[in-house]
């Protein structure tokens, strides 16, 4: 199902002024594969998209590596109040993009009401012709995944799209950009601070904390078998079948301000385990097994605290 | 094919999708009665600066409504011919300097940097300088400009100083709105879908910063009437013998005790403009609030 690398980031570096809000990311992504990023809020997710998409807030600057996208890329965000121009119909703000590329006016419109129906708007031509806040969330959810298809993308970076959204709509748009996804043949980059969320939608999820990457490998396999602390934590935070929520664990602590720098792992301070060596040396990326790596000292013993039901 | 309208109700959304409360719906009839009277009152009534020395100073009578002024002139006629004079004067004062404020505005709060220090300096400096010596300065070369493509006889200079001085506002307003809007996330959906720059100031930014400064344009008109009204009266304005509400209060004055009705005539003029404008403007904000 996976083609050919439709997006690639290599030691990627974002400046926020104080510091670096994303310390050296690399991450690649197939056509057709979905990639999840997860993290706690403030831990580089957004900037990391934004920096792929070129769209980086004003003083934020990409401090140093690479990004080629094969092809083109458009992003969907997640506050659906701000996302949709409140001044152009609907149907005219989908037409932006291939109006601006020189599509004919007449041909822009009817292509962006073939695409509210493929992006599952009832009533696309009538729709078409609404102004954003006669619509509800999830459907302003929609045209704006819409708006983002008809730049005709290669790659489709979500930053949060369900995160505003109740259960039912957030599970609806799931199945649509996973529909999408697999239709299309696009690569997608979906990031929420929700793993549960993301491992709906992600073939390979990575795990974000401080501006690094801490873990990456394939969705199940790091549900299963986390090897980094941090994803382990994260993973006691889902809600479970059986467990009250009062019985939910958070990760103690709070993450730390991203112009911090740390000569050893910056989750040393929150985690239960660590030891001399953690906050004097920055662990490498590791490769449990192959295609799962985590930036753990002790990838090699993970402790079982995940419960599992293939056990470790 | 989108109807005029319809382009402007994207401009100016909800400012221009006008739901006037009740008291902007009051003003704009009382609007639309001065615009109508601007348009053809001058065609219903006598020559407004035909003298008639034998008559000076009449009181109203069924031949003239208002009396005659001081040089045997109708008053009512005059009062009517001034109602062009003055909304078109107050119309251009806003429009101009909100041409030259939007465009200056937009520019120093999208590209930010250079540009936005230069205009905002720019802006400063234009604020801190006294602007009746910019008036006294144009006041001698007002009595001898002819009339210029919408601007009647000694206009101009007067238009010029209006201008100078009055896009600071919306150059302010339109920036500060610009910074707002600029961080909305479909600016940056445009940015990354690889609109043009000016595609999305026009498009995407403009339409969205331009509402609150509708408001205040709308209001501005009245100012504008007002400040034209009360250099005229200082003598500085509109030159003798064209007829503009303040320069009549100016002429009527000498007379207030007998003849009281040469002032509070074209007073009231400009009291019911003005109001007329700030109820519209005050109708638009509710509205937009919401
Ligand atoms: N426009 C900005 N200016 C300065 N700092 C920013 C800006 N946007 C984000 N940051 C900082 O960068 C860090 C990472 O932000 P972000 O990528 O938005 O995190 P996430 O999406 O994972 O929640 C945060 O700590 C935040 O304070
Ligand atoms: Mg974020």
């Amino acid at each position: 199902m996976s083609g050919d690398t439709a997006l690639e980031v290599r030691g990627l570096q974002v400046s926020v002024g104080s510091g670096h809000a994303v310390k050296g990311v690399s991450l690649g992504v197939r056509a057709g594969e979905c990639l999840g990023i997860v993290g706690e809020s403030g831990s580089g997710k957004s900037l990391t998209l934004r920096a792929v998409a070129d769209v980086l807030p004003r003083g934020v600057t990409r401090a140093a590596g690479d990004v080629v996208v094969h092809g083109r890329s458009a992003m969907v965000f997640q506050e659906p109040m701000t996302t949709l121009n409140p001044t152009m119909r609907v149907g005219d703000f989908i037409a932006e993009g291939p109006r601006s590329r020189g599509v004919p006016k007449r041909e822009a419109r009817r292509r962006a009401v073939e695409l509210l129906a493929e992006v599952g708007v009832p009533d696309p031509a009538v729709r078409a012709r609404a102004w954003p806040h006669q619509l509800s969330g999830g459907l302003r959810q929609r045209v704006m995944i819409a708006a983002a298809l008809a730049v005709e993308p290669s790659v489709l970076l979500c930053d949060e799209p369900t995160t505003a959204l109740d259960t039912t709509v957030q599970a609806q748009l799931l199945a649509l950009i996973d529909r999408l996804r697999a239709e299309r043949g696009m690569a997608v980059v979906f990031v929420s601070h929700n793993l549960a969320v993301v491992s709906r939608v992600a073939q390979r999820v990575m795990v974000m904390y401080a501006g690094r990457v801490v873990e990456e490998g394939p969705t199940q396999e790091v549900l299963r078998r986390p090897r980094h602390p941090y994803t382990q934590a994260l993973i006691e935070t889902i809600p479970r079948r059986g467990v009250a929520a009062g019985q939910l664990t958070t990760i103690q602590g709070a993450p730390p301000d991203p112009s911090e720098e740390f000569t050893g792992c910056a989750f040393a301070p929150r985690c239960a385990r660590a030891e001399d060596t953690c906050t004097s040396l920055r662990p490498p990326m590791l490769e449990a097994v192959p295609g799962h790596t985590a930036g753990c000292h002790f990838v090699a013993a993970p402790r079982a605290i995940a419960p599992s039901k293939e056990g470790v | 094919m989108r109807s005029y309208a319809g382009r402007l109700g994207s401009l100016l959304p909800r400012a221009t999708r006008l739901k006037l409360d009740r008291k902007g719906k009051f003003g704009a009839a009382i609007l639309g009665a001065y615009v109508l009277v601007a348009f053809v009152g001058l065609y219903l009534v006598r020559d407004p600066v035909q003298q008639d020395l034998v008559h000076r100073l009449a009181g109203p009578s069924w031949h003239h409504w208002l009396g005659t002024d001081s040089l045997g002139r109708d008053m009512f006629s005059r009062l009517i011919a001034a109602t062009r004079t003055d909304l078109r004067f107050g119309f251009l004062a806003m429009l101009i300097p909100l041409a030259i404020g939007t465009v200056l505005g937009a520019v120093a709060g999208y590209l930010g940097g250079i540009a936005d220090s230069v205009i905002m300096r720019l802006a400063d400096l234009v604020q801190s300088f006294p602007v009746i010596l910019l008036f006294l300065g144009v006041a001698a070369a007002a009595g001898t400009t002819d009339s210029f493509l919408l601007l009647g006889p000694g206009e101009l200079p007067i238009m010029i100083v209006f201008a100078l001085v009055g896009w600071v506002v919306y150059a302010r307003l339109i920036r500060s709105e610009i910074l707002r809007v600029r961080n909305m996330d479909y600016i940056d959906a445009a940015r990354g879908g690889g609109l043009s720059t000016p595609r999305i100031i026009v498009r995407h930014i403009l339409p969205n910063a331009i509402p609150q400064t509708v408001v205040y344009a709308v209001v501005d008109v009245g100012l504008a009437v007002l400040s034209l009204a009360s250099i005229s009266y200082l003598g500085l304005g509109i030159p003798a013998p064209n007829p503009e509400w303040g320069a009549m209060i100016n002429d009527g004055q000498i007379y207030l005790a007998q003849q009281w009705w040469l002032v509070v005539a074209p007073g009231i003029a400009i009291a019911g403009l003005g109001i007329a404008l700030a109820l519209i403007g005050d109708g638009l904000d509710d509205e937009m609030r919401r």
